[in-house]
C-alpha cells in the first residue's frame, strides 16, 4: 500500500514537473517591473502624507516642520507621477478629461434598454 | 506505510533541489518553462513534506512499534489527544514537523509574492527550496523516523515522556518550532531581491509583514513555554536562562528589531543595510538554535530532543552564515540609504537605539549561551553561566529598552524642537514621577522595582496620551469619541497595533518586576492536621491519596488554603505553632481566617522512563500567586512543600492575549490609499459639487487640513 502511494506520489510530481515543457502556453519572465515599483512608490508617499497629517493633527508636529516635510512628500509624489506620465502608467490631465467628456457624452445619449430614463 | 514515508521523503529532496537549481538556472539563462516548473517542484515538494508527515501520523495511529521512532515515544495506553504530541516529542519527528512547518510556509510565501517581486521570486525559491532539501537529507540519512525496530517487532512501546502529556504540549514546542524556521521566510524574500538586483524597497512590505507573523509566533511560542514552565514543570518559575530558552529568545529579539527598524525604511527609506544584516543574523541565530537543540555542545535541561546531530547542524549554520553575508558583501554598495538621520531627537534616531540595545541583549546572552564552550577549550573546565549573571547584564538593558518605548512614540520623525519635547513629554514624565514618589512614600525601599514601576507608568502614559491627542483632534472632527479612535488606530495600524503591543511588553514587566523582587519562600514539612504559614496565606495538609495507572503511579495531596490575619498567628494566643512556620489548629481556626479553596498538587513516578513528574498547586489572582510545590511525600506521612508568594505574576499571561492583539492590528491591511482617496473626493463632490475640480489625488492627503493642496 506505501510503496503504491509512493509510487503515485512520483508520478505525480514527475506529471507536473515536465507539464510545462509540454504544454508551452507563452510563459515568460517577469519583465521589467518599473511601472509597478513606480505605483508602489506613488502609494507609499500618499501613505506616508496621510501619516504626516495624523501626526500633525494629534499634535505631533509643530506647523513648520509639518509643512516642510509635507512640501517635500509632495515634490517626491509630483516626480514619481511625472516618471509614471513619461512611462505611460498613468494618464494626463487632458486624457482624463477627455475621458470624462466621452463619459458623459455616453451617458447623454440616452440609458441603455430597460434602464432608468434621465430626469 | 513506512515505505510511503521513505518513498516521499527521497522524492522530497530530488524535488527541492531541482526547485532550488531550476529556479535560478532558468531565470539567469531566460527559460520561463523552467522557471514555472522549478516554482511547481516546491509545491510538490511541500505534498511530499506532508505525505511523509502523514505516513509517520498514521504509523503512530496503528501503534507500529515495528518503526523505532514510534516504539521510542509512544505506547498502548497513549491517549489518541497525546498523538501529535508523540510526532513532534523526539528528534527525528520534530525534525519532519519543522521540515512540514516550512514547505507550507514556502508555499504561501511564494502565493503571496506580489507580481512586483517576480523577478527576485525565483531566488526566493532557491533560499527555500536549498533550506528544504537539507532538512530532507538529514531526515534521510541521519535522523530518519522511518528507521526500523532493530529485532523482533516489541508489542508496546515505550510511552511519551511525561512531561509531555499535557495540552499545552500542543502549542509551546509546535509554535516555537515553527516561529524559528519561519525566520526563513523573510530572510529569503530579503536575500532574493539582493541576488536578483532588486534593490530598491520591493520587498519591505513582504518581508515586514512575514517578520511580523514570524516574530508573533514565536513571542506566542515564548510566552506559552513560560506558562509551561511556571503551571506544569513545578520548579517555581518561568524563566531559567537555560541555552535552548535563550537560543529561542534571541533571533525572537533580532526580529523584534527588526520589524522596528523596518518601519524606517518604509517610512524614510533608510537603514536598507541593517535591516537586511537584521534577517540574516536572525536566520543565522535560527540555525545556531537547531544546532544546540540537536546536540550542541551546551548542556540544556531540554534533553529530550538532544542528539548528535550537533555536525550536520553546525556545518548547515556555517554554510547559512557565508550565504547570508556573502550576499549582503556582494551588494553592499547598492544598499546605502540616501537619507542620514537628521537629529538624535526624531522617532528614526529611537528606533536605532531601541535596535542598539536589543541587540546588546542578543550580545549579552549569547556570549552566556557559548561561554560554556569558551571555558571549556581554555580551560579544560566547562563553566556554565546562570540565571544571575543574566539578570544582572540583561535587567538593566531591557529597562533602558521598555523606558525607550516610551521615548519613541513621542518623538517625531526626522526632528523635532525643545518646545514641542516639552509639550510631549510633560505628562508621562510628570506621571513616572508621582508613581516612583508614591511608591517610595508607602514604603518600597527596593530602588529597581520603584525605578522600573516609574518607567512602566510613563510609557503607559505616552501611549495613553498619543491615543489621547489623536482621538481628540478626531472627536474635534465631529466624530463621536469611540468613532474616533476607531478612525484614528484603523488609520495607521502598524503604528497603533505596535502600541498595544507596548501595553503587553508592561504587562509583562510589571509581571517580571513583581516575580522577581519580592517574591517570597518558604521551605516546610508538616504532617496531616498541620498547616505552613507564608505571607498572609495558611496552607492546610488534608490528606494524601495514592493512584496508579498503567504508566504511572501518582500520589496527591489536599490542601485547604486559608487567608489569614497574620498578626493573630504571630502573637499565637493560644499556642497554636509547633514549629517555624508551622502550626496545630487541631481542625480550628483564628477568627481572621477565611477558606479561600482547596490545591492538589501532585507527584507521579513513571517506570518506563524511571522519571517523576510535579504538578503544582496554584492559587492564582492579580496581585499575587500562591504556588505549593509538593517536594517530598516522606515515609512519616510528613509532606516536604515549597511554597512561595509570586507578587503579580498573573499579569505575564495577561499579556499573550494583548500581544495577540496588537500584533492583528499591525498586520491588517490598510486600505489601498487611491480607495480612499476616491471616496474623500466622492463625497467632497457630494457636498459641495461647485469644489468637484478639486484634485481628486490631493483631497485625502489634505483631510483635516482644509484648503491645502498637495501639487
Amino acid at each position: 500500500m506505501g510503496v503504491l502511494l509512493g509510487t503515485t506520489l512520483v508520478l505525480v510530481a514527475l506529471g507536473v514537473l515536465v507539464y510545462p515543457f509540454i504544454n508551452r502556453r507563452g510563459y515568460s519572465l517577469a519583465g521589467d517591473p518599473s511601472v509597478e515599483r513606480l505605483r508602489v512608490a506613488r502609494r507609499r508617499v500618499y501613505r506616508q502624507i496621510a501619516d504626516l497629517e495624523g501626526d500633525y493633527q494629534a499634535g505631533d508636529l509643530t506647523e513648520p516642520d509639518h509643512d516642510g516635510q509635507l512640501r517635500e512628500l509632495r515634490l517626491a509624489a509630483a516626480r514619481i507621477m511625472q516618471r509614471e506620465e513619461q512611462l505611460g502608467a498613468i494618464e494626463s490631465d487632458i486624457e482624463t478629461l477627455e475621458r470624462e467628456i466621452e463619459a458623459a457624452r455616453r451617458g447623454m445619449a440616452g440609458p441603455p434598454e430597460g434602464g432608468d430614463k434621465l430626469r | 506505510m513506512a515505505e510511503l514515508g521513505v518513498i516521499a521523503l527521497l522524492l522530497g529532496l530530488g524535488l527541492s533541489g531541482y526547485a532550488a537549481v531550476g529556479s535560478v538556472i532558468g531565470q539567469s539563462r531566460g527559460v520561463p518553462e523552467l522557471v514555472v516548473s522549478a516554482r511547481r517542484s516546491l509545491y510538490m515538494s511541500a505534498v511530499a513534506a506532508m505525505a511523509a508527515g502523514l505516513a509517520l501520523l498514521t504509523a503512530f495511529m496503528q501503534n507500529d512499534f515495528s518503526l523505532q521512532y514510534v516504539y521510542d515515544h509512544s505506547n498502548t495506553v497513549l491517549g489518541r489527544g497525546f498523538t501529535f504530541v508523540a510526532f513532534y516529542s523526539g528528534n527525528q519527528g520534530s525534525l519532519l514537523y519543522i521540515l512540514m512547518a516550512l514547505a507550507l510556509m514556502s508555499v504561501a510565501a511564494v502565493l503571496w509574492a506580489p507580481d512586483r517581486f517576480s523577478r527576485s521570486l525565483p531566488y526566493t525559491i532557491a533560499v527555500l527550496a536549498g533550506t528544504q532539501a537539507f532538512y530532507f537529507l538529514v531526515l534521510i540519512f541521519f535522523a530518519s523516523p522511518f528507521e526500523a525496530f532493530n529485532g523482533p517487532v516489541p508489542i508496546e512501546g515505550l510511552g511519551l515522556n511525561p512531561l509531555l502529556e499535557h495540552p499545552g504540549m500542543y502549542s509551546h514546542p509546535p509554535i516555537i518550532m515553527a516561529g524559528l524556521v519561519g525566520i526563513t521566510i523573510p530572510f529569503a524574500y530579503a536575500a532574493g531581491a539582493l541576488i536578483s538586483g532588486n534593490y530598491g524597497d520591493d520587498w519591505v512590505d513582504i518581508a515586514r509583514t512575514s517578520g511580523i507573523i514570524v516574530w508573533g509566533v514565536m513571542g506566542l511560542g515564548l510566552l506559552i513555554g513560560a506558562w509551561w514552565a511556571y503551571t506544569i514543570l513545578g520548579w517555581g518559575g518561568y524563566w531559567s536562562w537555560d541555552p535552548i530558552e535563550n537560543v529561542a529568545l534571541m533571533p525572537w529579539l533580532v526580529m523584534t528589531a527588526f520589524i522596528h527598524s523596518i518601519m524606517v525604511q518604509k517610512r524614510r527609506g533608510m537603514f536598507r543595510m541593517w535591516n537586511v544584516a537584521l534577517l540574516n543574523i536572525a536566520f543565522v541565530l535560527a540555525q545556531l538554535g537547531m544546532f544546540i537543540n540537536r546536540g550542541g555542545p551546551v548542556v540544556s535541561v531540554h534533553s529530550f530532543a538532544s542528539s548528535s546531530l550537533g555536525v550536520v547542524f553546525i556545518i548547515f549554520m556555517m554554510v547559512s552564515l557565508v550565504f547570508a553575508f556573502g550576499v549582503f558583501l556582494w551588494r553592499y554598495p547598492q544598499l546605502k540609504s540616501d537619507r542620514t538621520i537628521e537629529s538624535f531627537l526624531s522617532r528614526e534616531a529611537s528606533f536605532l537605539v531601541n535596535n542598539f540595545l536589543l541587540l546588546a541583549v542578543v550580545a549579552v546572552t549569547l556570549w552566556g549561551v557559548v561561554f560554556p564552550v569558551f571555558s571549556d577549550l581554555a580551560r579544560d573546565v566547562s563553566v556554565s553561566v546562570s540565571a544571575p549573571y543574566f539578570n544582572r547584564v540583561n535587567g538593566p538593558l531591557l529597562l533602558a529598552i521598555v523606558a525607550i518605548m516610551g521615548v519613541g512614540p513621542l518623538l517625531p520623525w526626522r526632528k523635532t524642537s525643545t518646545r514641542s519635547m516639552r509639550n510631549w513629554f510633560l505628562w508621562p514624565v510628570a506621571g513616572g514621577v508621582a508613581v516612583v514618589a508614591g511608591l517610595f512614600a508607602s514604603g518600597i525601599s527596593q530602588w529597581v522595582a520603584v525605578i522600573a514601576f516609574g518607567i512602566v507608568a510613563f510609557v503607559a502614559l505616552a501611549i495613553a496620551e498619543e491615543w489621547w491627542r489623536g482621538t481628540a483632534a478626531r472627536h474635534r472632527g465631529g466624530d463621536s469619541w469611540p468613532a474616533a479612535y476607531w478612525k484614528l488606530v484603523s488609520g495607521n495600524r502598524p503604528r497603533h497595533g505596535g502600541y498595544i503591543v507596548h501595553l503587553a511588553v508592561l504587562a509583562l514587566a510589571i509581571g517580571i518586576i513583581g516575580t522577581q523582587l519580592f517574591d517570597q519562600r518558604v521551605d516546610v514539612a508538616i504532617f496531616p492536621g498541620e498547616s505552613a504559614l507564608i505571607d498572609n496565606y495558611r496552607v492546610e495538609f488534608v490528606d494524601v491519596q495514592e493512584g496508579s495507572r498503567a504508566d504511572r503511579q501518582t500520589t496527591q495531596a489536599r490542601l485547604n488554603i486559608f487567608q489569614i490575619d497574620r498578626s493573630e498567628y504571630e502573637s499565637d494566643l493560644s499556642g497554636y505553632r509547633v514549629g517555624a512556620n508551622r502550626f496545630d489548629l487541631g481542625g480550628g481556626s483564628y477568627p481572621g481566617d477565611r477558606s479561600v479553596g482547596t490545591l492538589e498538587p501532585w507527584q507521579a513516578f513513571y517506570p518506563a522512563y524511571n522519571q517523576v513528574a510535579v504538578r503544582s498547586g496554584i492559587r492564582s489572582t492579580v496581585f499575587e500567586d500562591l504556588y505549593v510545590i509538593p517536594s517530598n511525600f516522606n515515609v512519616d506521612g510528613s509532606i516536604a512543600l515549597r511554597m512561595s508568594i509570586n507578587p503579580l505574576a498573573m499579569w505575564l499571561w495577561i499579556s499573550g492575549p494583548i500581544f495577540l492583539l496588537g500584533t492583528a492590528v499591525a498586520l491588517w491591511p490598510a486600505p489601498a490609499v487611491e480607495r480612499s482617496i476616491a471616496t474623500v473626493a466622492r463625497r467632497r463632490r457630494a457636498a459641495a459639487p461647485s469644489g468637484a475640480a478639486e484634485n481628486a489625488l490631493v483631497a485625502p492627503l489634505a483631510a483635516g487640513t482644509p484648503g491645502k493642496k498637495m501639487i
